[in-house]
């Protein structure tokens, strides 16, 4: 990517993060890799899609963007401060700035809480505003998700699914945050209730001008709300560039594994299905070379013994030894 | 002949007085070899259906129905003992989280083998046989060391293939399976839905493919009911109902799918909520809601209407009814009847 005066609001430089876990009574630890070298940009008001199926390290990328976890090595840039070296105060002051949107709304709101009181306490933490102003923006904030006024002294397990989402997009929203990392924020939804979710996601982006991480695992809603796709398996990005380019010509053979099983309504919408086979390998005992290669159609010897890099290849970034004779 | 005739299916929850319909006056008929679809979104009935049918509703719930006939046999007039004979042999169900489905204490081999002694009468040895037989039907890497393998060492989709083992362990007639694919990933998804089809082919069996995935419907039923609130509101055949529906609330669910509106701002919705126990309307059930109603809606709730189009055979014709009073023409805007 070519340096340019858009401003990057949040980069990514090689981040990684390797959990050590244990195997049990005079064995040592084992290290899984769960997320290895991954690097983006993101620019305000633009949206990345991760992509993956589960253990790609989708979350893993998600509690590091947001400062739950100190990644093992790699650079995080928030508007430019890196956080590993950051002091307590520039962190404490990058901490409001970034916010999360979690996948399951039956699990990330307090029950014992009220809705107003669940969105009036980031203010209170992080701001000066008096009870009433508190009030007064908690108010504003309930009626742009599409909540009532009546629904402020209400208790979660009043709301059905898609009111919950609401209350937990206008929590993240509530600081008026420079970058949104939702986690799979609709796949526990309806279609008609993730539409509703989607839009409201859209239009707050629009307002507040946020930039969107937003992870999921369904390439409809990625291809609806994306600017940029990153494709993930087994910890490392497979195939990036601008959503355009990946969805007008997939090129590495999981992400067109991964689009040729995504059921399609229309005949004419349905690909030739390539059949992946077997699943995920082990994170304890990873394959030697591309990570791909046990249930990739086309690896070769050199698949099997060297990892793929990164590299540049019409107009996206794309991991694979053998890009250049599949595609031809 | 058809397999399977549900006729005026209901399910009751509550008090008698002010009862909750959670399944009201549905039917529904499958034959041998076919792939019958039940979409709808939470709460509105499709997996209340199949309880009742699998005789899973316990008291206080309520089911009556006017025939429900399986493959020639009265399961209204059966005993329970009778009941339990067919469930698990000739009709076998396969549910949504297959790692909670399955016994958490006993090996895959032991719970296939269970079901093969009590259904099939076969001995220890035979049984052990033909539970590797299954799993290895269902393409599960060494199998052999699998049948000793407890369920917490299993993946999501090979333990949804050991439940697909587990069901077809009897040769049934009529499989219904509850959302199969909702917890697995896409290329598992893939596999899965793959591994069903053939499997219902060669068996030629009956499947009902219980899902909230258009998608997956799309790609694989002949027929297809959409549920509302407890109403089946359309049935009809695929690709057709796909092409052009007939009732709002199928257009509704259509135009929501992202796939619908590419390179749209905004996704079209439905606003609101699938009416809850409280507030269901007099009316039609979907008219707070929809786009198209009118004040006749509001009074009386529609009956399913058959539906002819000009543009279709006599064949699509015949499957399809929609319950509205004013179904949808091929351009997508209500008719007036």
């Amino acid at each position: 990517m070519s340096e340019t005066a858009v401003p990057i609001i949040l980069e990514a430089r090689q981040l990684s993060r390797h959990y050590s876990v244990a195997r049990g009574f005079l064995r040592g630890h084992a290290t899984v890799k769960a997320l290895n070298e991954v690097s983006f940009r993101l620019q305000p008001g633009k949206t990345l899609a991760v992509v993956g199926e589960s253990g790609c390290g989708k979350s893993t990328l998600a509690r590091q963007l947001t400062l739950i976890e100190q990644p093992t090595s790699g650079q995080l840039l928030v508007d430019g401060i890196d956080t590993a070296t950051a002091t307590p105060a520039q962190l404490k002051a990058i901490r409001p700035r970034v916010q999360m949107v979690f996948q399951n709304p039956y699990a990330s709101l307090n029950p014992r809480k009220q809705v107003g009181t669940m969105l009036g306490e980031p203010l209170l933490l992080n701001t000066s505003l008096s009870a009433g102003e508190r009030e007064a923006a908690v108010r504003d904030m309930m009626q742009r998700v599409g909540l009532r006024p009546e629904h402020y002294h209400r208790y979660p397990h009043m709301f059905s699914g898609g009111q919950r989402q609401r209350i937990a997009v206008a929590r993240a929203m509530m600081l008026k945050p420079e970058i949104v990392v939702a986690d799979e924020p609709t796949s526990a939804l309806d279609v008609s209730i993730q539409a509703q979710i989607l839009n409201l996601f859209m239009d707050l982006q629009q307002e507040l001008n946020a930039a969107y991480v937003f992870i999921s695992h369904n390439l409809a809603v990625v291809e609806h709300i994306a600017d940029d796709v990153m494709v993930m398996y087994f910890g490392s990005t497979v195939e990036t560039g601008p959503k355009s380019v990946i969805f007008a010509q997939p090129l590495h053979p999981y992400t067109r594994a991964l689009m040729s099983a995504t059921p399609a309504i229309h005949h004419k919408d349905r690909q030739a299905k390539i059949k992946l086979v077997g699943e995920l390998p082990s994170p304890l005992n990873p394959p030697a070379g591309c990570a791909f290669s046990t249930r990739c159609p086309y690896a070769a010897e050199r698949c099997r013994s060297e990892v793929p890099q990164l590299r540049e290849l019409s107009g996206r970034q794309i991991a694979c030894h053998r890009i250049e004779e599949i595609s031809a | 002949m058809s397999l399977l005739e549900i006729r005026n299916l209901s399910v009751e929850f509550g008090s008698t007085v002010h009862p909750f319909r959670a399944v009201d006056g549905l039917d529904l008929t499958v034959s041998r070899g076919e792939i019958v679809g039940i979409v709808g979104e939470s709460g509105s009935g499709k997996s209340v259906t199949m309880l009742a049918l699998m005789g899973l509703i316990d008291a206080p719930g309520r089911v009556s129905a006017e025939r429900l006939i399986f493959d020639g046999q009265d399961m209204l007039a059966m005993s329970a003992r009778q009941r339990r004979a067919i469930l698990g042999r000739d009709i076998a169900m396969i549910f949504q989280d297959a790692l909670t489905s399955l016994n958490p204490a006993y090996t895959v081999g032991f719970q296939l083998c269970e079901t093969l002694r009590l259904h099939g009468g076969l001995s220890r040895g035979d049984a052990r046989r033909r539970a590797l037989e299954l799993l290895e039907m269902v393409e599960i890497p060494a199998a052999r060391s699998r049948l000793d393998a407890y369920p917490h060492q299993l993946s999501g989709g090979m333990s949804q293939r050991v439940m697909i083992a587990m069901a077809l362990a009897c040769n049934p007639k009529l499989l219904i399976a509850d959302e199969p694919t909702t917890a697995l990933d896409v290329t598992v998804q893939a596999q899965i839905m793959e591994l069903l089809v053939s499997l219902q082919q060669q068996h030629d069996m009956g499947l009902i493919l219980i899902t909230h995935d258009l998608a997956v419907v799309a790609e694989v039923a002949d027929r297809v009911a959409v549920m509302y609130a407890g109403e089946v509101v359309e049935t009809s055949s695929v690709p057709a109902i796909f092409d052009t529906p007939r009732h709002p609330y199928t257009q509704a669910l259509l135009a929501a799918i992202p796939e619908h509106s590419k390179g749209a701002e905004r996704l079209a919705t439905l606003p609101g909520v699938v009416p809850g126990q409280y507030d269901r309307p007099h009316g039609c059930l979907l008219a707070p809601r929809c786009p198209y109603a009118k004040p006749r809606c509001a009074e009386a709730r529609p009956p399913l209407f058959p539906f002819i189009s000009e543009g279709y055979t006599q064949e699509i014709n015949d499957l399809l009814k929609v319950r509205c009073y004013t179904p949808l023409s091929d351009s997508g805007e209500p008719s007036h009847v």
